[in-house]
């Protein structure tokens, strides 16, 4: 499965992908900002999307992330533990919104979730 | 001098991100009142405040600090100053900053991504506060120096 993680800290793309690479998820493509992102969904439709909810246009993107692939599990990193930055998240259509700091049990965990739930969802529909 | 309204949820925040990300325990020291924020020989990150409260809040790392904080976050050494370096920290700061943006005021505030510094003094707009965190990687500094923040004091009286 190919990761998209859009990210413009490569110390944070370091961390993330530290924390993929045990889940097997080792396929994975960085873009810096949204537009790269949008380049790479334009190329491949990735099979996770992990993405910086600081990231200008962050919300934007994952709305047309969403709005392309229905069940694309999109986990949403960021700093802001406001439940309101959660709700906006999750009605653009992030699967998980995942509060910066985090354990890499943390994270680990709502990726599998994401991943786990869009399955599900694959299944139902199909 | 107590911890202030807005010290402490910095404070806490920065123990937060010690703990999930670096695996370390922070204990925070009593804040002081302060009229400018000396950087000396480090490096702070400078986030300005709007909203709710107006003013600076900042995260000063010596430079032994920052370095070995860098290293710890990054599981590699980044040389003091490089694009590497800048990265780790200026996320670290925006982890500890953001983390706390709900607690500063009553009403909502909007913060800036964190501008560095390296030398230096920085002016306080308002009522300055230090408080320092003492890790295993050496002692950190948080700054406030904002108006209007939650509760009837900024200036570090609780």
């Amino acid at each position: 499965m190919r990761t998209l993680l859009v990210d413009d800290s490569k110390t944070m793309c370091g961390i993330v992908r530290s924390i993929l690479s045990p889940l097997g998820l080792n396929d994975v493509e960085e873009a810096e900002d949204t537009a790269e992102a949008r380049a790479a969904l334009d190329v491949a439709a990735p099979g996770l999307v992990v993405i910086d909810g600081g990231l200008d246009g962050a919300l934007d993107l994952v709305r047309e992330a969403r709005g392309r692939i229905a069940d694309l599990p999109i986990v949403m990193i960021s700093a802001d533990p406001a439940p309101v930055a959660s709700r906006e998240a999750k009605a653009a259509g992030a699967s998980v919104y995942v509060v910066k700091p985090f354990t890499p049990d943390v994270l680990s965990q709502r990726i599998a979730e994401a991943v786990d739930g869009a399955g599900a969802r694959s299944s139902r529909a199909a | 001098m107590t911890q202030s309204v807005t010290t402490a949820p910095l404070a806490a925040s920065a123990r937060r991100v010690l703990d999930a990300m670096l695996q370390e325990q922070g204990e925070t020291g009593l804040p002081e009142a302060c009229g400018r924020f000396e950087v000396g020989e480090g490096v702070a990150g400078i986030v300005e405040v709007w909203g709710g409260a107006e003013g600076i809040v900042g995260v000063h790392f010596p430079r032994a600090t920052s370095e070995r904080i860098v290293a710890l976050a990054t599981g590699r050494p980044a040389a003091f100053g490089t694009v590497n370096f800048e990265d780790a920290i200026s996320e670290m700061i925006e982890m500890i900053i953001v983390g706390a943006k709900g607690e500063l005021a009553d009403a909502e505030v909007g913060v800036t991504r964190p501008r560095l510094v390296y030398e230096g003094a920085i002016d306080s707009p308002a009522p300055g506060v230090a408080i320092p965190i003492w890790t295993e990687c050496g002692t950190f500094f948080i700054w406030t120096a904002l108006q209007g923040a939650s509760g009837a004091s900024a200036d570090g009286r609780a």
